[in-house]
């Protein structure tokens, strides 16, 4: 991470610190609803190694 | 300050929704086959680049926890309990001068009071012991060392005492005390007597020593009369004062979970509808600047008025009282004298039958012993003691009437708790109630030498004992000229806690902006103390 970033965070305002802690938070979340499950095909049936 | 606007982490989220919306997952062109293949190659795509995100959002993450876990040490207060505690002690010392200072008894003031009252029909056997063995060591810290002969006041008490001054040993003074039981079911009382006597006996000495002491105690610690109740009140506001605006204790009310902040952040319902009850006009919020400056400087006087309101009623029975027995006082003036009278008359008797009880064992000139008049002298003894017990309740009973007869008509409520200091067994029969049953009878009367030197009490030193108004109406129109909305029916004795609970929140609010932070301050800490568990772990810094 450079130093930009932890520079923003530390002149950050207490508020606003913890308004980011939590949209960080939701934002992990969405990454994580976006994760696609690879392992199952289109139509639903298990990829062989056919 | 940066805003939070124009912050990387932000931009990043939102290119990580354009980026991640923007994928194309799906192909129109090719078989069913080349689809799946597109489809699954485009979603290894999409992953890898979420997973590379997550990984960096987790750093975010960890820099802006670390970050938060620096900024709760640093807002959070510093603890000065320790800080405290000499202060304490200070005030704690101080009120024990004002006790050594006061007009009550030097049996009370030594705590022989104590001592003797503790010992009651339901006192075990040890515990009996233990008070005698106080009791001794008590008058061994005034240069007094009793002996046997100290505890002559009955045959019994002299043959109990002969052998708990050989050997006070539990094993054997159960043997002692089961053996003199059969001939004096009443040697509990003979012998809390016989210690109530030796504290006349040595009265003078006593007198003396409490005198000395005092002198002794007040040149050590730079204090005279006339300054140590001014010295104990100043300090106590000062220490409470102090106490009720420390950021840290007012801080750890919220993190504990015993005030939610959520209650006391501006235009909250709680807060509101709490500072509603009290306007004139209902809102809080419909008075103009001054009239906010008005109401919140009342308001700390209601708290500290009806603090005092609320104890005075947990003592107003003892007021009542003391009135009833007021009217009465010249009466018992003389009641009370002649008991004293009839007493000495009497314990001259008991003493009479002790020298038979010799005679009959055969001691002093021309003395034959005879078991005949060993029994009788015995049995007279423990009918004598029994008579004299009551004669001492009955002038126990009297004394505070007695006590009161120095008051004038012009006495204020104050003045005459102040008189009832005078008689240890007014005190012990008032705080025998269920009401004071949770604390020692020594707590119980620390207790209201705290409420009477309480340097916020203000009526109690100010309305007359005889005036036929009640205080609840005073106190209710005194509130409402300073324009609040107090009405008698919100103090009553049964209402004042409903109504202290709101008077505390809107206290506890003003004292946390009076002090070095602020409900805002307070918040953020919560709000961070969720975000970082319990402590602040140094090692993540």
């Amino acid at each position: 991470m450079d130093d930009k970033v932890l520079n923003e965070i530390q002149n950050l305002g207490d508020d606003d610190l913890l308004v980011l802690y939590h949209k960080i938070m939701e934002h992990l979340d969405y990454l994580r609803s976006c994760l696609i499950d690879t392992s199952v095909d289109v139509e639903g049936g298990e990829i062989t190694n056919e | 300050m940066s805003s939070l606007d124009s912050c990387t982490i932000l931009k990043s989220m939102e290119i990580d929704h354009n980026h991640i919306d923007s994928f194309v997952m799906e192909t129109e062109e090719g078989t069913k086959r080349t689809k799946e293949k597109f489809y699954h190659e485009a979603a290894e795509n999409r992953n890898s680049y979420v997973n590379k995100q997550q990984d960096l959002f987790d750093q975010y993450l960890g820099s802006v926890r670390n970050e938060i876990t620096r900024r709760y040490s640093k807002l959070m207060p510093v603890d000065k309990t320790s800080e405290y505690e000499g202060e304490l002690e200070e005030v704690g010392k101080l009120l024990f001068f004002i006790k050594l200072n006061s007009d009550i008894s030097d049996t009370f003031k030594t705590d022989l009071d104590f001592i003797i009252s503790s010992i009651k029909e339901e006192t075990s056997l040890e515990e009996l012991n233990s008070c005698i063995q106080r009791f001794l060591d008590a008058f061994k810290e005034m240069g007094l060392s009793l002996t046997l002969d100290d505890f002559k006041y009955t045959m019994f008490t002299e043959k109990y005492m002969s052998s708990f001054l050989e050997n006070s040993d539990s094993n054997h003074m159960h043997d002692v005390f089961d053996k003199i039981f059969f001939m004096c079911p009443d040697i509990k009382l003979q012998l809390k007597m016989n210690l109530m006597f030796i504290t006349q006996k040595y009265a003078k000495e006593l007198a003396e020593y409490v005198s000395t002491r005092k002198l002794k105690l007040f040149q050590e610690n730079g204090i005279t009369e006339n300054d140590l109740v001014s010295r104990y009140t100043s300090l106590r506001f000062d220490i409470g004062n102090k106490i009720a605006m420390d950021e840290y204790y007012n801080t750890q009310l919220f993190l504990s979970g015993k005030k939610k902040i959520a209650d006391f952040l501006e235009n909250a319902p709680a807060r509101v509808k709490n500072y509603d009850m009290f306007a004139i006009t209902g809102i809080y919020a419909s008075l103009d600047e001054e009239e906010k400056s008005s109401y919140n400087s009342a308001m700390m006087g209601l708290y500290v008025t009806l603090n005092e309101l609320k104890k005075y009623y947990h003592y107003e029975f003892m007021i009542k009282d003391l009135v009833e027995k007021y009217k009465g006082k010249d009466s018992a003036k003389t009641s009370y004298l002649n008991k004293k009278k009839e007493i000495e008359k009497e314990e001259k008797n008991r003493q009479g039958i002790y020298k038979e009880y010799l005679k009959a064992n055969g001691i002093g000139f021309l003395a034959k012993k005879s078991d005949d008049k060993i029994n009788q002298s015995m049995l007279k003894m423990n009918e004598q003691v029994r008579k004299l017990d009551s004669l001492y309740q009955e002038l126990q009973d009297l004394e505070i009437s007695y006590q009161l007869s120095s008051i004038s008509e012009s006495a204020s409520i104050y003045d005459l708790f102040i008189a009832s200091l005078k008689s240890f067994s007014y005190l012990e029969k008032s705080f025998s109630s269920d009401d004071f049953s949770e604390k020692t009878l020594e707590e119980n009367i620390n207790d209201l030498f705290r409420f009477l030197y309480n340097p916020n009490n203000a009526f109690l030193r100010e309305i007359n004992i005889f005036a036929d108004y009640n205080v609840t109406d005073i106190l209710a129109d005194k509130y409402k000229l300073l324009k609040l909305n107090v009405t008698s029916d919100m103090i009553s004795a049964e209402t004042i806690d409903s109504t202290m609970e709101s008077v505390s929140f809107i206290n506890l609010i003003q004292n946390i902006e009076r002090s070095n932070t602020s409900i805002h301050r307070i918040d953020v800490i919560c709000k961070m103390h969720e975000i970082i568990g319990e402590a602040p772990d140094d090692s993540v810094i």
